[in-house]
């Protein structure tokens, strides 16, 4: 038997595994679909508490018409967006700062180490006060938040670039400042990467939970702190449906991160066994 | 006379001429057009005692027919009979010293709990297994080094202490998958070297598997060549060099040169008939 | 036949890791002037603006650590009632919070390493669980539980298992080939290999995990707190908020800082402790 079919031999049983994967992954989400209709429906579980399945996804949908709902999932998605957005022009440039020149960033790691820690919803009074309770309170708590996973995956992948690659570099006559634009950041593109994702799912319950917790605020997370104010079942339909409705955008947004992952920065081992 | 070597645990049963037989084992990974046969109808059989090299060119088939031995891996077609019994899964009394020394000693133990860790669930007294081990670690060179942990050992040390777990199995087959194929060039006689006075200080059956020709012959009574997958047996050589074995003078003799070259030729000569 | 000893020759230098005894000094002089010395330069810059300008958002730093001080010691007594009454209550529920989470976290995580299938079977539910948010399930818990510590407590519990969970099953499903060769040839007992190997070579990951999850406890310790409660630090932010108390609500942010790096440093002398073998493996290779 030759190398080619065992190649061959080789590559295809990973995709034979994905899809037994994929039937086993599905087969469980409906097993739990069905479980949790039938104990509620069957009463087992108080309907009270455990809403059938069913309901739910009803409720959810009929959530999606409500144009006040449409409005706080949008506030909600725009601040995020827009917190990344900033908190990655932040962090993206000290992060290759100071994964370039580490006494800088043993300067400043005192005053990191200790901002670092402090739980981004605990500044909520805080900036309640002085920014008041509209977008850009959200936008500096979830900009806050998000600085951190991606300024030291920033500089953790500055770090991490190989010294043989820049020598190399250098010894075909590039800049400095050549090398970093053509071998440091491509190589740290994927670190990045990482820490984007990890700021956006940060980012996303930071933001949902402000506004829960922030009076007068808009958003997702409003929404459910104001539907949780009235206390009765109906209530507690809408707030599940609700709280189930940031669970999918936080996926979807997830995933979206993930593929945007795979297809550029396939290359790179940690962004393939990250997502 | 009696035999002075130390006896393996379950030395009444190895009363068996015959050790290991390997009967018409093959493997085959995968099926339909993306399979692989690794190994193809393979037959052999090792006497109790005896050291058998397994040689073969760099391929699936050497380490597929070690893990069949080892009962960690069931053949497609065949089977393995231990003492006259077929195999089905791990089978008592044998011990396997790995290729991958740095993952196979347990890190976070020291070097005697590492050797000592097989005999936790056997029934010896707590006097017995510090004996055993403290008797396993002197015969592999290792005696001063109990407390150490892995991380502070090289990488010979480290197979050193592999090679001493398994002896503190006591067992009666001792499989060993290209324990040296690691470790540079000077440790590795040491550690052949090694191997050969544990045969003689200890009463086992051992398997070697090995890509190194010179090795293969230097060590053994037999030598099993194997060809590339589908692997079959391409000869059974037995090794009549004078004993004890020594680096320098049995690499000298005639006898090792004739033998090492018909190794190398049957290898690297290819098999083109089947 | 002869039976030959080999001599023993430690081809390569035993002695454990360190360098001299003074080098090591000088190095932890320097690191921790580095560390003080522009701490001490912004405290000061800060320092000098609050006092000069009349901002009420921004108190001198001075101030505020003075202020926190007399809110937790007082003046007189030993300890403050605030300190009793609200600090300690916010470290329970987050110790136990911590405590019950990481537990579930480990025994489902390591069923989901252990077994393919489960794994398999399992994942998709894990990860649309895992992506609600979990503070936003807190009025789901206030609804179903109240207001109580019980409440809080599962709440914490809940939002924490998650980083376990998947750390976990990280750990325990990606153990080396070699370690399970070992588990197999020696003929160790499952429920041995399941102690006295798995466990231990997935410690590193579900170490990592517990890192992360003790600081999202303390997070959700205090945000469990922003409603219906009735002690706890996140209630005196809120209370403090309310009041327009601003000198007070920088003293408890300053708190939650040093309680987060009080639980680092605690998490950093059991990583040394338990893990160090990790260590000192990973830096040879």
């Amino acid at each position: 038997m030759d190398t080619v079919s065992m190649a061959t031999a080789a590559l295809a049983r990973p995709r034979r595994r994905r899809r037994i994967a994929l039937w086993r992954g599905l087969a469980g989400l409906a097993g739990l679909v069905i479980v949790l209709e039938i104990i509620s429906r069957a009463g087992i579980v108080n309907r009270a508490f455990l809403p059938p399945f069913s309901t739910v996804v009803v409720e959810a949908v009929q959530l999606w018409g409500d144009p006040v709902f449409r409005a706080d999932v949008g506030s909600t998605l725009l601040t995020y967006l827009l917190g990344m957005l900033i908190a990655a022009a932040i962090a993206v440039p000290l992060g290759i700062l100071f994964g370039l020149f580490a006494p800088v960033y043993r300067a400043a790691s005192a005053l990191v180490e200790l901002m670092r820690p402090i739980p981004p919803v605990a500044l909520v009074p805080l900036v309640l006060l002085v920014l008041g309770s509209g977008l850009e309170m959200k936008l500096a708590i979830a900009v806050f938040a998000a600085v951190w996973p991606i300024m030291f995956n920033t500089l953790y992948g500055v770090h991490d670039v190989d010294p043989y690659a820049k020598e190399m570099a250098r010894s075909f006559g590039v800049s400095a400042f050549g090398v970093i634009r053509r071998v440091v950041i491509p190589s740290a593109a994927p670190f990045v990467m990482t820490g984007v994702r990890i700021a956006s799912s940060i980012s996303l319950i930071v933001v949902i939970t402000v506004e829960l917790i922030a009076g007068g605020a808009q958003g997702l997370g409003a929404f459910i702190s104001r539907e949780r104010a009235y206390g009765d079942a109906e209530a507690y339909l809408a707030v599940l449906a609700a709280t189930v409705t940031a669970g999918i955008l936080g996926l979807l947004i997830n995933l979206a991160i993930g593929a945007v992952e795979r297809r550029f920065f396939g290359w790179d081992a940690t962004a393939r066994e990250g997502a | 006379m009696s035999d002075p070597r130390i006896p393996a645990r379950n030395a009444a049963r190895s009363e068996w001429a015959e050790a290991v037989v390997v009967d018409h084992v093959s493997h085959v990974y995968g099926s339909g057009s993306t399979a692989h046969h690794a190994i193809d109808d393979l037959a052999f059989t090792v006497h109790a005692g005896e050291f058998v090299s397994i040689v073969g060119p760099s391929g699936a088939g050497k380490t597929t027919l070690l893990r069949t031995l080892a009962g960690l891996l069931s053949p497609t077609s065949g089977g393995v009979l231990i003492d006259g019994q077929r195999i089905t899964g791990v089978p008592e009394g044998m011990a396997m010293v790995f290729q991958d020394y740095s993952r196979s000693l347990l890190p976070w133990l020291s070097v005697e709990r590492n050797v000592a860790f097989p005999l936790a669930g056997t029934s010896s007294s707590r006097q017995e297994r510090q004996a055993i081990v403290a008797d396993s670690l002197e015969a592999v060179g290792l005696k001063g080094f109990e407390k150490r942990y892995p991380w502070q050992l090289s990488g010979g040390m480290q197979q050193r202490a592999s090679i001493a777990r398994a002896l503190a199995y006591r067992p009666q087959l001792l499989l060993m998958d290209e324990p040296f194929a690691s470790v540079d060039a000077q440790t590795r006689e040491g550690l052949e070297d090694l191997v050969l006075s544990i045969r003689d200080r200890y009463d086992m059956t051992i398997l070697f598997v090995t890509h190194d020709i010179d090795e293969s012959v230097y060590l053994a009574d037999r030598v099993l060549v194997l060809s590339r997958p589908p692997a079959h047996l391409v000869e059974d050589i037995k090794i009549d060099l004078p004993s004890p074995r020594d680096q320098i003078s049995t690499r000298e003799h005639a006898d090792f040169v004739h033998l090492r070259g018909h190794v190398a030729r049957l290898i690297h000569g290819g098999d083109r008939s089947r | 036949m002869t039976t030959t000893t080999p001599t023993p020759t430690p081809d390569a230098t035993a002695s454990p890791r360190g360098s001299a005894p003074h080098r090591g000094g000088r190095r932890a002089l320097v690191a921790v002037l580095y560390f003080m010395v522009p701490l001490a330069v912004v405290v000061a810059l800060w320092q000098g603006a609050a006092v000069t300008s009349i901002s009420p958002f921004f108190p001198p730093p001075l101030k505020i650590g003075a202020n926190l001080w007399e809110l937790l010691l007082g003046r007189g007594q030993l300890v403050t009632d605030a300190f009793t009454g609200d600090v300690l209550p916010t470290v329970g529920r987050t110790a136990l919070g911590f405590a019950i989470g990481s537990a579930w976290g480990v025994l489902i995580g390591t069923a989901m390493g252990l077994s393919r299938g489960t794994r398999e079977t399992a994942t998709p539910i894990v990860e649309f669980l895992r992506s609600i948010p979990a503070t936003a399930t807190l009025p789901l818990f206030i609804l179903l539980l109240g207001g109580g510590d019980d409440m809080r407590i599962a709440f914490i519990a809940y939002g924490v298992s998650w980083f376990v969970l998947i750390n976990t099953a990280s750990g325990v499903g990606t153990i080396h080939k070699t370690l399970i060769d070992l588990g197999r040839v020696f003929r160790v007992s499952p429920a041995r290999r399941l102690f006295a190997i798995v466990l231990p070579a997935a410690m590193p990951k579900i170490f990592a995990g517990l890192r992360i999850a003790s600081t999202a406890a303390l997070l959700l310790a205090i945000v469990s707190e922003f409603m219906l409660a009735t002690n706890g630090i996140g209630f005196l932010l809120i209370q403090a908020q309310g009041r327009f108390q601003l000198l007070d609500m920088w003293s408890w942010m300053l708190l939650l800082a040093i309680l987060g790096l009080l639980i680092n440093v605690l998490l950093d002398l059991a990583e040394r402790r338990l893990l160090s073998w990790h260590r000192f493996s990973r830096a040879k290779i």
